[in-house]
């Protein structure tokens, strides 16, 4: 599969803080790529290496089949970057900013451009420092949009907006992304709107990637799982290590099935819960997941985190 | 090219405001400047003060917009800033560089640059002038602009910049006082022909550390965080300090073509100094306690440089030390602080009357405030360190710094007495705005000065300085009739007349004030027709300055030098005679055979009388005979005594043990001989000369400089060759002493020894031709007149024909001592001997007379009229 953004081994320290330790990512082409991942995770370093904003310590990265730190105007033509933490120009006007990018991109789209002033219904004349937050996030979609990039990368671009501008942003992007085949890599906290887009899917923790698969591998492959037994039980000590995020009280257990499959679930119920009244499977939303996932990453110890991702990414 | 005029328009709007302000600033400038131009007088101080203000304030407003437009236009795209949206956008480098430097040149470096040129139109300059002063204005705003913009690419914002400068600059300066003062202490840099100002250092720094920076950033690519940026221009700008340094002796060799350095060097190592004079005083202070000070007389002495060249010999930072190099006293003036000798390039301190005489010998110049005729380098420098801890008895060492500063004179021309005559150079256009006598005594010059000065320029007669442009001329009205000039009594001034002084045209006034002398005749000089008169405009240029350690052979205080109380004089008042007379009767003094406690007690008590009394006891006076009667038993005591006062103390002595020592005593006067000089007078005023040749012939291994005159003598009597190339040294420098009796009573004595005869002569006539021409004193350089005179040099009987010129006219026939002089040295015929000692008859009777009526007699060693002017007479 040809990709975007080809990332290998990337490690950066601040001081004595390690933000990224041996991350390795590839993002394919003309998918969108969500990046999730707790706070102080690593998610933005990542981001901004790989678009030589901040140099990296070690490994290397390809963006557009091109070394990062070599990347010019060439390649930051086809790159639509949009950040929650990027400086703009406040003491521009909408107009005055989009006048001023336009001639930077020979492709600029202007009817594109007034497409998405209109949905997003940008004022003209109004300074970006008077504008609202959402607003100016807005306009830098707009600015970053406009030229019809190959690569967009959105760095949390969800917030501020109002739930129907996402919704809109959500479905013009995914329209773009399947008429023109732009590729999409995007960092947010928003799951559920990530989850509408997404095709794939990276957990970046602690600097490391313990998870990157498709979203449809990974919704397939995690249940929620419900047993009721008929008498108050000590839990095995032998449960696959595949079910995670345990929670017991009397009679009820309830897990999560990270290697979901429907007769093998079955019989490992069985053979843990021998008297089990009744049996409760239920798919996940990439949300749930995510959030199992994180609270399995904090809470294991180091020792057996190691062993335990290992199986999970598998 | 599309892209960077894109960028140029968005920097444009975003610093409008910051440029509307440049503009206005600019605009009121320009009107500040055109509006008050010439506007006020001399006499409107309080007018001139607040337009000062106004105008520095101007000037000061223009330089911060300019530097804040500067950074500002570099920090809205800051090559520092991580999330930059600007660092994501295809923008090519060179774009943005091209648009930020279009900015700068644009909209500030070249409206500045034309409004400088439209004030220098407006002043009707010479083109060349016009398109220098526009270069000059360029280079200042393109640099500064630049510099600040270099360094604004380090930061995010103002804030984080204005940190950086203020850590970079306190670093720096830090490093810098450490290296100049460690320089200055440690002798690193021995020659350093001029020096730049701390301003300028501070400017070299900044650009040299800004570029490096840039140049290692672009280098390693490195993201540094703000704490390593910090400590990185720090850095370099401590780094920067030793090249830099090194810079500027290069540059400033290359002002100074060389040469000047060169010879600077080659005085450096000729400089002699003689053994110093190291004396103890008790000063009385103003609140009565007594302060004891070592005073330490060093003379350096140097050859005659070239041409119009001068040197200043000073004495700076000295240290008595002991033999195990343990610094017992040290020096403490302002002067020695390295920084304030940084500030202070001492513009000033070579006086007028030098200048002109290097350039013109044939006049003469009166200079009433000068050096008395004496060059520096030929006379001693003193300190005075507070020494109350000094052991007296330990055998010590004295290190001094000296240095000497090198000046190069020119004359720019003359002006005569009208106003409105003015003096055009190249760069400078002298204009005589006012010449009045108001009383006949004094005269008042208002001149004014127009000029280009620049900053960046290797013609030193172009370079802007720091301070007035009058500091670096002299000035001399000048009769050449009589070749007889004036230095200026006074100054008021300097007051720039253009409002703002940024400008590379200047235009300033200054108010002279010449004194005629209260012997010369008051319409000599400022008569109501002024038209003889010319004021010479001499231009002064400080090539730099050279410095030498030195170190004195192991001395005792205790055996060489002087110690004398003298409250009163440090007073500056004298104790009454009657009071005097009280005190002496009221000391009974002791019997002769007395302890030496009791008879050193009642010595010191008469000797501190005297010298409050200031009263010279000689041989005849009855305090002498009534001390002699202490001599025969307590020599040792007196000839202590002898070294350990001056003056009126020392006399007293002296004229006590004439009286008092035996002819049993001479073989202990001779041993004290080497340790007190001044025997040798008792010596041969008793008679003892011949018996005294060793230990006289001993005393050439001491310092001529501590020996006295009887000594000298007692040695000329010798008739030793040994003896001659001192007794010639000691002549010529009582003669430039001007003690007209002393030297011609010693040059006689040396006339006497045949074998010196030649050597003498060559000495004469080297001196006379290195003579003076400076009129300081009323009997300046008689005595030299009169050892030319005794010599046969003509030149010096048409001196003395010129200064009897003057004389006459200044109806002031006593002046130069010139009756004495022609009694002395012309057989006076055809007038009678009751009147050769009426001043005003004898001079008129030579003014008969013109130099080559005369001849010389050799027999007599006198000029007599010739045969014929004789028989007319």
């Amino acid at each position: 599969m040809k990709t975007v953004i080809d990332i290998e081994n990337l490690e950066k320290q601040f001081r004595k803080v390690k933000a990224v330790r041996g991350l390795s990512l590839r993002i394919p082409e003309g998918k969108v790529t969500a990046f999730l991942g707790p706070n102080g995770a690593g998610k933005t370093t990542t981001i901004q290496c790989a678009l030589n904003l901040q140099t990296c310590d070690q490994g290397r990265i390809n963006i557009l089949g091109k070394d990062s730190q070599k990347i010019g105007p060439e390649e930051l033509r086809q790159i639509g970057y949009v950040s929650e933490n990027q400086e703009l120009p406040l003491w521009m006007t909408v107009d005055q900013f989009l006048n001023y990018c336009r001639p930077m991109y020979p492709k600029w789209d202007r009817d594109f451009e007034k497409k998405l002033r209109m949905d997003f219904d940008l004022p003209r004349d109004t300074r970006l420092r008077d504008l609202s937050r959402g607003m100016r996030m807005k306009a830098a979609l707009v600015s970053s949009l406009s030229y019809r990039p190959r690569l967009i990368i959105l760095d949390e671009p969800f917030s501020g907006l109002d739930p129907l501008v996402r919704d809109e942003f959500i479905r013009g992007l995914l329209e773009l992304t399947e008429e023109e085949g732009w590729s999409v890599f995007v960092s947010s906290h928003d799951i559920e709107e990530v989850e509408r887009m997404a095709d794939e899917v990276a957990i970046i923790h602690q600097g490391k990637l313990p998870l990157h698969e498709s979203m449809e591998s990974l919704v397939q492959r995690f249940r929620k799982i419900e047993v009721q037994v008929e008498m108050e039980i000590q839990l095995p000590n032998n449960l696959p290590s595949s079910w995670l995020d345990f929670q017991h009280s009397g009679r009820r257990v309830s897990f999560t099935d990270s290697a979901y499959e429907s007769e093998s679930l079955n019989q490992a119920i069985q053979g843990q819960f021998p008297d089990v009244e009744n049996c409760h499977i239920h798919p996940m939303s990439l949300r749930e997941i995510f959030i199992v996932l994180a609270k399995t990453y904090r809470l294991q110890s180091s020792d057996t985190y190691d062993h335990k991702s290992q199986s999970i990414v598998q | 090219m599309n892209l960077m005029l894109l960028h140029f328009k968005k920097d444009i709007r975003l610093l409008r405001t910051g440029l509307v302000i440049w503009a206005s600033l600019l605009l009121l400038d320009t009107l500040f400047i055109r509006t008050f131009g010439t506007n006020y007088l001399l006499e409107n101080t309080e007018a001139r003060g607040i337009l000062f203000i106004v105008g520095n304030l101007i000037v000061v407003s223009m330089i911060v917009v300019m530097a804040l437009l500067s950074a500002g236009v570099i920090l809205v795209d800051s090559p520092s800033k991580r999330d930059g949206y600007w660092r994501t956008r295809p923008i090519r480098p060179l774009d943005l560089i091209g648009a930020k430097t279009l900015f700068i040149l644009m909209c500030l470096v070249i409206p500045t640059t034309l409004l400088e040129g439209l004030l220098l139109v407006s002043e009707k300059l010479p083109l060349w002038m016009v398109l220098r002063g526009m270069l000059d204005r360029f280079l200042l705003a393109f640099i500064l602009s630049g510099t600040v913009a270099s360094f604004a690419c380090w930061w995010k914002d103002y804030r984080q910049m204005f940190l950086g400068i203020i850590i970079f600059i306190g670093t720096t300066s830090l490093t810098l006082l450490l290296f100049v003062t460690l320089s200055e202490w440690t002798g690193l840099s021995e020659i350093r022909p001029s020096e730049p100002n701390l301003m300028q250092y501070a400017l070299w720094l900044l650009v040299f550390s800004i570029v490096s920076i840039l140049v290692f950033r672009f280098l390693k690519r490195i993201s540094w965080n703000l704490m390593k940026r910090f400590i990185t221009i720090s850095g370099c700008g401590i780094v920067s300090i030793p090249f830099l340094l090194s810079w500027s002796e290069i540059k400033i060799k290359t002002i100074s073509d060389g040469e000047d350095a060169f010879q600077g060097k080659q005085l450096l190592s000729d400089i002699q100094i003689n053994n110093p004079r190291v004396r103890i005083r008790e000063i009385k202070t103003a609140q009565g306690t007594l302060v004891k000070l070592l005073n330490v007389v060093l003379e350096p002495v140097t050859k005659s440089l070239a041409s119009t060249q001068s040197i200043d010999w000073w004495i700076r930072k000295t240290r008595i030390k002991d033999l195990n190099n343990r610094t017992i006293l040290e020096s403490k003036f302002r002067q020695d602080n390295p920084l304030f000798r940084y500030w202070s390039r001492n513009l000033n301190a070579v006086d007028g009357q030098r200048m002109v005489n290097l350039i013109h010998p044939d006049a003469r110049i009166i200079d009433l405030h000068g050096n008395q005729g004496s060059l520096r380098p030929y006379t001693a420098s003193s300190i005075l360190m507070k020494g109350s801890e000094t052991d007296e008895e330990q055998p010590l060492r004295i290190e001094s710094r000296l240095e000497g500063r090198l000046f190069e004179f020119k004359k720019v021309g003359q002006l005569e007495m009208t106003p409105g005559n003015n003096l055009k150079s190249k760069t400078r256009k002298w204009t005589l705005v006012q010449a009045k006598a108001d009383n006949g005594e004094d005269f008042q010059i208002i001149l004014n000065l127009e000029q280009l000065s620049l900053i960046f320029t290797r013609d030193s007669n172009l370079k802007r300085f720091p301070y007035t442009p009058f500091s670096n001329h002299s000035f001399v009205l000048y009769r050449p009739d009589l070749k007889l000039g004036l230095v200026p009594d006074s100054f008021k001034g300097t007051f720039s007349i253009q409002a703002n002084s940024h400008s590379s045209f200047s235009n300033s006034l200054v108010q002279m004030t010449f004194r005629q002398p209260d012997w010369m005749n008051p319409g000599l000089f400022f008569s109501s027709s002024l038209n003889p008169l010319e004021l010479w405009i001499i231009e002064k240029q400080y090539l730099g300055r050279i410095s030498k350690e030195w170190t004195s052979d192991s001395l005792n205080i205790s055996k060489n030098p002087q110690l004398y109380n003298t409250p009163y004089l440090a007073r500056g008042d004298q104790m009454s005679r009657s009071e005097f007379n009280r005190q002496i009767k009221s000391l009974g003094p002791p019997p002769p055979n007395a302890s030496r406690i009791e008879a050193g007690r009642y010595l010191h008590e008469v000797i501190k009388l005297v010298e409050e009394r200031r009263v010279f006891v000689n041989r005849h006076h009855p305090l002498a005979l009534k001390l002699s009667a202490l001599v025969p038993d307590h020599l040792p005591m007196f000839i202590e005594g002898l070294n350990v006062t001056e003056h009126e103390g020392n006399r007293c002595l002296e004229s006590a043990l004439y009286h008092g020592v035996s002819d049993s005593q001479k073989q202990e006067i001779l041993n004290y001989l080497a340790d007190c000089p001044q025997l040798a007078g008792l010596i041969n005023a008793r008679g003892w000369t011949e018996d005294a040749k060793d230990a006289l012939l001993g005393l050439l291994n001491r310092s001529e400089l501590s020996l006295t005159n009887p000594a000298f003598k007692a040695l000329a009597w010798l008739e030793n060759p040994m003896t001659y190339p001192a007794l010639l040294a000691a002549m010529e420098r009582q003669i430039s002493l001007e003690f007209y009796e002393i030297s011609l009573e010693f040059y006689e004595i040396l006339k006497t020894i045949p074998d010196l005869e030649s050597d003498l002569n060559l000495a004469v006539h080297r001196l006379w031709q290195n003579r003076l021409k400076v009129i300081s004193k009323v009997c300046a350089q008689s005595t030299l007149i009169t050892v030319a005179l005794r010599h046969g040099i003509t030149e010096a009987l048409e001196e003395v024909h010129r200064r009897l010129e003057w004389t006459i006219k200044a109806n002031h026939f006593s002046a130069f001592n010139l009756p004495r002089v022609i009694r002395d040295n012309i057989v006076i015929t055809g007038l009678d001997p009751s009147q050769h000692h009426n001043d005003q008859k004898l001079l008129k009777w030579f003014h008969r007379y013109k130099p080559e009526d005369f001849q010389f007699d050799k027999t007599r060693r006198r000029f007599v009229l010739k045969e014929r002017n004789n028989k007319v007479n």
